[in-house]
C-alpha cells in the first residue's frame, strides 16, 4: 500500500508536483501515466525518500520510507536502470544490494534466474544491453521479495518478448497480493498491463480511475447499432439515458451505454439486432484528450484518427 | 518463482519483513561494493606500485639533487626519503576514496544506494569505515613497500642495509596514517560537493594548511600549527622534535586528527540528510 497526501514539490519558481493525493492498493497493477516532465519520477523519488516534499507526505506500508527498518524487504524499486557502475558484474551489483538489505546471498542467484540473466551474471554491467540492464534492475527490485513494487518505466528498452514477460510477471505479482505501481508513457502497454491508472500532467492529478472507466469516459466511447426496428430501439435507448447520433437508415451510433447494456435492452424488448459494434478509443486517445494543454512539452497535434475496436 | 504464495486472485496477508538491517551489514555492503569494482582494485595496486617507484626514484637521485649522497646520510634520512613513496601512495588512495563517492553521484547509483539504505548517516559512516579500513591496510602496505624499495636501492648501490629501530617503525606507521586520514576527509567532502574533484580539493587544501601557517608569525606556529592535521601526523610519526614550538603530546595530536575527521563527517551528515539526492 502506498499513500500520498497533498504531495507538492517546488524547485524555486518551478512546481514539479502539485497537491497529489492518491493511494495505490495491493492486489492490482496501478499505472502512473503522464507526458514527459509531468512529475512521475519526482513523485516516485519522494515516495522513496530520495527527495523531500515541499508540502505533504508519502507513506509506504504506513511508514515514512526513510523510517522503514528493512526497506529492501518491504519495497522493491527500479528507477533508472542505467544508473549504475559499469565496471561491476551483474551478480556483484545484486550482491551488494542483498548485503545492505539483509537478504541472503542465495536469493541473488534466484532473482538472476527469475529474470533470465544467469548466463551473463558474471559479465560487467557495461557490457549489458539496455534490455538486460532493465532485467537487472527488476532483479534488484525483486531481491527482498517485497510486498510493494515501484517501477519507473520498466518496459523501456525491452524487446516485445521482454515486454510480454514483464507484463506477465507483474500480473502474477499483483495476483499474489502485492502492490505494483509502475510508470510508463507507453500507452498501449499500460492498457494491456494495468488495472488502474493515475494520470498526471503538469504535476497535477488529472484522473484516478480504472482502465475501463478511463477508456469509457476518456474520449468518445461509442457503439454502432443496426436494427430493422431502429426507431423503436433508439426511443428505448434514449429513455435509458443514452445519446443517439449519426442516424443513417437502420444504423445509428450510441454513446452513454455500452454494448452489453444495449444488447440486453434489445433482448428485453424483443427487438432484433443486426449489428452491435463497440468503438473504443485507445488509452492513448483518452490520454491525449485528458492531458492536452497540461503537459510541458507538447508536440505537434498528430492525427488522432486511430481507433481500436474490441 | 521459487516462492509459493496463495493462488492468483486471492489477496493473502503478507508477512511483515524480518529483523531490521544493522550497521554491520551496511559496512559489509560497502566493502563488497569497493572490492567488486575493477577501478578501485586497480587503483590500490597502482598506489603500491607508485609507492615503490617514488621511493626508488628519490633514493637514487638524492645525491645529485641535494648534494649529499646516500653513503653520507643518516639511516633515518634514508628511511624518511623512502617514505615519501608512501606519501605519494596516500594521494592515490585519497583520490580513490573520493572516487567511490563521486562515481556514485556521477553514475546516478547514489539513488539506488540510498533506496537500499535510506538511513543516510548510517550509510555515510559505513562508507567512512570502509574507506578507513581499506586505506589503512593499503597505506601500511605502501609504507612497507616504500621502506623495502629504499633498502633495495641500498643493496643495488652496495651500501649496508639500515638497521631498523623503533623510531623508524614509528616513522613508517606515521606515514601510513596519512592515507586513511586524508581519504576519510576527502570522502566526507565528496558527499558535500557531490563529486570526486570537490572531495580531493578539500583534502588538498587541508594538506597545505600547515605550510601556510608556517609563513605566519610564531604565535600561530605555537597555537594553530599543532592543531593542523599535517602537523599532528608529523608529531605522531616522531618527526616533530619535542623541543619544537609546535610540539604537543602525541595523544593530543591523535585527538586532533579524530576531531578533524569527526567535524568533516558531521558536515557531510548534515548536508546529506537535508538535501535531495
Amino acid at each position: 500500500m502506498i499513500e500520498v497526501g497533498g504531495l507538492t514539490k517546488r524547485y524555486g519558481d518551478v512546481t514539479a508536483v502539485e497537491d497529489l493525493t492518491f493511494s495505490v492498493a495491493p492486489g492490482h497493477i496501478t499505472g502512473f501515466l503522464g507526458p514527459n516532465g509531468a512529475g512521475k519520477s519526482t513523485t516516485m523519488r519522494m515516495i522513496l525518500g530520495l527527495d523531500r516534499p515541499t508540502v505533504g507526505f508519502a507513506r509506504v506500508s504506513g511508514h515514512d520510507y526513510r523510517g522503514l527498518p528493512a526497506p529492501l524487504r518491504e519495497v522493491g524499486a527500479l528507477l533508472d536502470p542505467t544508473a549504475l557502475h559499469k565496471g561491476r558484474s551483474a551478480r556483484a551489483h545484486l550482491r551488494w544490494q542483498a548485503e545492505a538489505g539483509g537478504i541472503s546471498r542465495g536469493r541473488v542467484d534466484e532473482v538472476l534466474g527469475l529474470v533470465g540473466l544467469e548466463d551473463v551474471a558474471d559479465r560487467l554491467v557495461g557490457a549489458l544491453s539496455l534490455g538486460m540492464r532493465q532485467r537487472l534492475g527488476l532483479a534488484g527490485a525483486m531481491l527482498g521479495d517485497p510486498g510493494v513494487l515501484m517501477l519507473d518505466e520498466p518496459l523501456n528498452g525491452l524487446d516485445p518478448e521482454g515486454i510480454v514477460w514483464v507484463r506477465t510477471l507483474l500480473q502474477s505479482l499483483a495476483a499474489e497480493g502485492r502492490t505494483v505501481f509502475l510508470s510508463s508513457h507507453l500507452m498501449n502497454e499500460m492498457e494491456a498491463t494495468a488495472d488502474h491508472v493515475l494520470v498526471i500532467g503538469g504535476g497535477r492529478m488529472i484522473t484516478d480511475m480504472s482502465i475501463d472507466e478511463l477508456v469509457r469516459s476518456g474520449a468518445g466511447a461509442r457503439v454502432t447499432v443496426s436494427s430493422p426496428r431502429a426507431d423503436r430501439l433508439s426511443e428505448e435507448l434514449l429513455r435509458f439515458g443514452a445519446t443517439v447520433t449519426e442516424r443513417d437508415g437502420d444504423r445509428f451510433t450510441v454513446t452513454g451505454l455500452d454494448a452489453a447494456d444495449i444488447g440486453g435492452l434489445a433482448a428485453q424488448y424483443g427487438l432484433p439486432l443486426h449489428e452491435l459494434t463497440p468503438w473504443r478509443p485507445s488509452l492513448e486517445d483518452a490520454f491525449m484528450t485528458l492531458t492536452r494543454d497540461r503537459g510541458r512539452h507538447r508536440g505537434a497535434d498528430l492525427s488522432r484518427a486511430k481507433e481500436s475496436t474490441r | 518463482m521459487t516462492d509459493t504464495r496463495t493462488e492468483a486472485g486471492a489477496q493473502p496477508q503478507r508477512d511483515r519483513p524480518g529483523a531490521p538491517v544493522g550497521f554491520v551489514r551496511t559496512v559489509r555492503s560497502e566493502l563488497l561494493k569497493m572490492w567488486t569494482l575493477q577501478t578501485t582494485r586497480r587503483l590500490y595496486w597502482a598506489a603500491l606500485i607508485i609507492a615503490a617507484f617514488i621511493a626508488v626514484l628519490l633514493c637514487f637521485t638524492i645525491g645529485p639533487t641535494t648534494g649529499v649522497g646516500l653513503q653520507d646520510r643518516a639511516p633515518e634520512d634514508i628511511v624518511s626519503t623512502s617514505l615519501l613513496g608512501t606519501d605519494a601512495a596516500a594521494l592515490v588512495l585519497m583520490l580513490t576514496a573520493a572516487g567511490t563517492v563521486g562515481s556514485e553521484y556521477a553514475t546516478g547509483m547514489m539513488r539506488t544506494t540510498l533506496t537500499v539504505t535510506p538511513r543516510r548517516t548510517r550509510f555515510l559512516l559505513a562508507k567512512a569505515v570502509t574507506v578507513l579500513l581499506s586505506t589503512l591496510a593499503v597505506g601500511l602496505l605502501a609504507g612497507l613497500v616504500s621502506v623495502l624499495a629504499g633498502q633495495a636501492v641500498l643493496l643495488a648501490v652496495g651500501l649496508p642495509l639500515v638497521d631498523a629501530d623503533l623510531e623508524m617503525v614509528r616513522m613508517a606507521v606515521g606515514a601510513a596514517t596519512i592515507a586513511p586520514f586524508y581519504a576519510v576527509f576527502a570522502t566526507a567532502f565528496s558527499f558535500v560537493f557531490r563529486n570526486t574533484a570537490g572531495g580531493v580539493t578539500a583534502a588538498v587544501v587541508l594538506l597545505f594548511v600547515p605550510t601556510v601557517v608556517g609563513w605566519l608569525p610564531e604565535w600561530f606556529q605555537a597555537n594553530v600549527l599543532p592543531f593542523t592535521p599535517g602537523e599532528s601526523i608529523h608529531i605522531l610519526a616522531g618527526l616533530t622534535p619535542p623541543d619544537s614550538v609546535s610540539y604537543v603530546h602525541p595523544l593530543i595530536a591523535g585527538g586532533t586528527l579524530l576531531a578533524w575527521s569527526a567535524a568533516a563527517l558531521a558536515v557531510a551528515a548534515v548536508v546529506l540528510e537535508r538535501r535531495d539526492v
